[in-house]
């Protein structure tokens, strides 16, 4: 047999449905003498109420926002914890970094700059150049030719 | 992610950033499909490479915050607007320098500019404020720019008549007069008069900035220009370059020519142009 006594949520929803009625259908000045009587600041409790809502408001619009601020964290984070399998030695790197710049030839942009030379590139420079093509997965089909 | 055509003001929009301390240039780039890192980089200020719809940027970790910032959104602007390349690695120079030509460097700076000083929160910080050295760094401040985006800003958005130019080992490379406020014949002189505060600075390396006011014929050839006074404010862009505010706080000058320049349309449509000039 069904229970028919409401349960709990059916309540709570009814007596604040209620609440909810009596406020909409009051009057300013009730409204105000309700809050004198309780010796309550008005202008404290709207400016209180009116930040929540701000505060509920901004963060509903900055959803995506929140969400990219954690998700760069976390890669970032994953980023610097990740190991890359690069050869290990200074010469063996640049063998690699010109064998991707020469198979790659459409990343040759991102490198080369007025005055520049790839030559001139330091060690550590073609590291982080190395870690970042890596991290895209671009170093998988480098071949190094062998000498 | 957010789609590769959208404008700076949609991207704002879409992530829901109203205030200039919210405009977080990682998060940003990350909602857009790349990754911003900072490392120490070595003849370039920044790069990206970018496959598919995946991209790293890399800013010089050793630039100052604001170049750093500024660099991110140029590099981000490729992202959105030059796409089919996969590449790009930038100088310092070519962010300085590349405002006025129709190429890829000059559309980064702009997508740069819209997305770090948007339009829609730089006005009202602007407004009443003098087109000065003090004016573009209090701007540069809150917005976390460079002086020389800042100051491009506010001659675009401020609230007086304006120029600002950019001159190079004391030759002038561009100048941009505030649209539909300074008739656009009215270009300051490529080599600046020994006068002017430019050339000053030119001659000596050792000031930083500097402002005054000055006779209007020191940098216009315009007619009658011996009659009045425009401001002058200056700051060093690089070690030989110069950033220049020409702006009216007394707008005699503008409103004359103006003037001058509708009578003599009126003559032209009338015929009698033509008659004087026989």
């Amino acid at each position: 047999m069904p229970d028919k006594s409401p349960n709990e949520a059916d309540r709570l929803a009814r007596i604040i449905d209620g609440l909810g009625e009596q406020i909409r259908t009051a009057s300013d000045e009730e409204l105000l003498d309700a809050a004198r009587e309780e010796r309550r600041d008005v202008g404290e409790t709207s400016a209180r109420v009116k930040g929540i809502l701000k505060h509920a408001l901004r963060s509903h619009q900055q959803v995506q926002l929140i969400a990219a601020r954690e998700g760069y964290r976390r890669d970032t984070a994953a980023m610097a914890a990740r190991s890359f399998e690069l050869p290990e030695t200074n010469e063996e790197r640049r063998k690699l970094f010109m064998a991707a710049i020469t198979q790659l030839p459409q990343l040759q942009p991102a490198f080369t700059m007025q005055n520049r030379e790839f030559k001139d590139f330091s060690d550590d420079d073609i590291e982080v150049q190395l870690r970042k093509m890596a991290l895209l997965d671009l170093l998988s089909g480098v071949k190094v030719p062998e000498e | 992610m957010i789609e590769p055509t959208a404008t700076p003001d949609v991207v704002l929009s879409t992530l829901g950033i109203t205030e200039p301390q919210d405009i977080d240039i990682e998060a940003i780039a990350y909602a857009c499909g790349a990754l911003i890192t900072r490392e120490p980089l070595s003849g370039c200020e920044a790069n990206i490479i970018g496959v598919g719809d995946r991209a790293v940027i890399t800013v010089n970790s050793t630039s100052i915050e604001t170049r750093q910032r500024f660099s991110a959104g140029h590099e981000l602007g490729h992202w959105m607007r030059d796409r089919g390349q996969s590449a790009f690695g930038c100088s310092d120079r070519q962010m300085e320098s590349e405002w006025t030509a129709n190429n890829p460097e000059t559309r980064a700076n702009r997508f740069a500019s819209d997305l770090l000083l948007p339009k829609s929160m730089f006005v009202p910080l602007a407004k009443g404020k003098p087109i000065t050295t003090d004016s573009v760094s209090a701007l540069a401040a809150v917005f976390r720019m460079s002086r020389t985006a800042t100051a491009m800003r506010l001659v675009e958005h401020g609230s007086f008549p304006a120029i600002i130019a950019y001159y190079e080992a004391g030759q002038k490379k561009w100048s941009i007069p505030k649209r539909g406020e300074v008739p656009f014949y009215l270009k300051p002189s490529d080599l600046p008069a020994p006068e002017t505060v430019t050339a000053t600075m030119f001659d000596d390396p050792s000031v930083s900035e500097d402002s005054d006011e000055i006779r209007a014929d020191h940098w216009f050839t315009a007619e009658r220009s011996s009659k009045y006074y425009i401001r002058e404010s200056c700051f060093r862009a690089g070690p030989n370059s110069v950033i220049t505010l020409l702006w009216w706080e007394n707008e005699q000058q503008i409103i004359d020519l103006n003037e001058a320049e509708e009578s003599r349309a009126e003559r032209r449509s009338d015929g009698s142009w033509e008659r004087e000039r026989e």
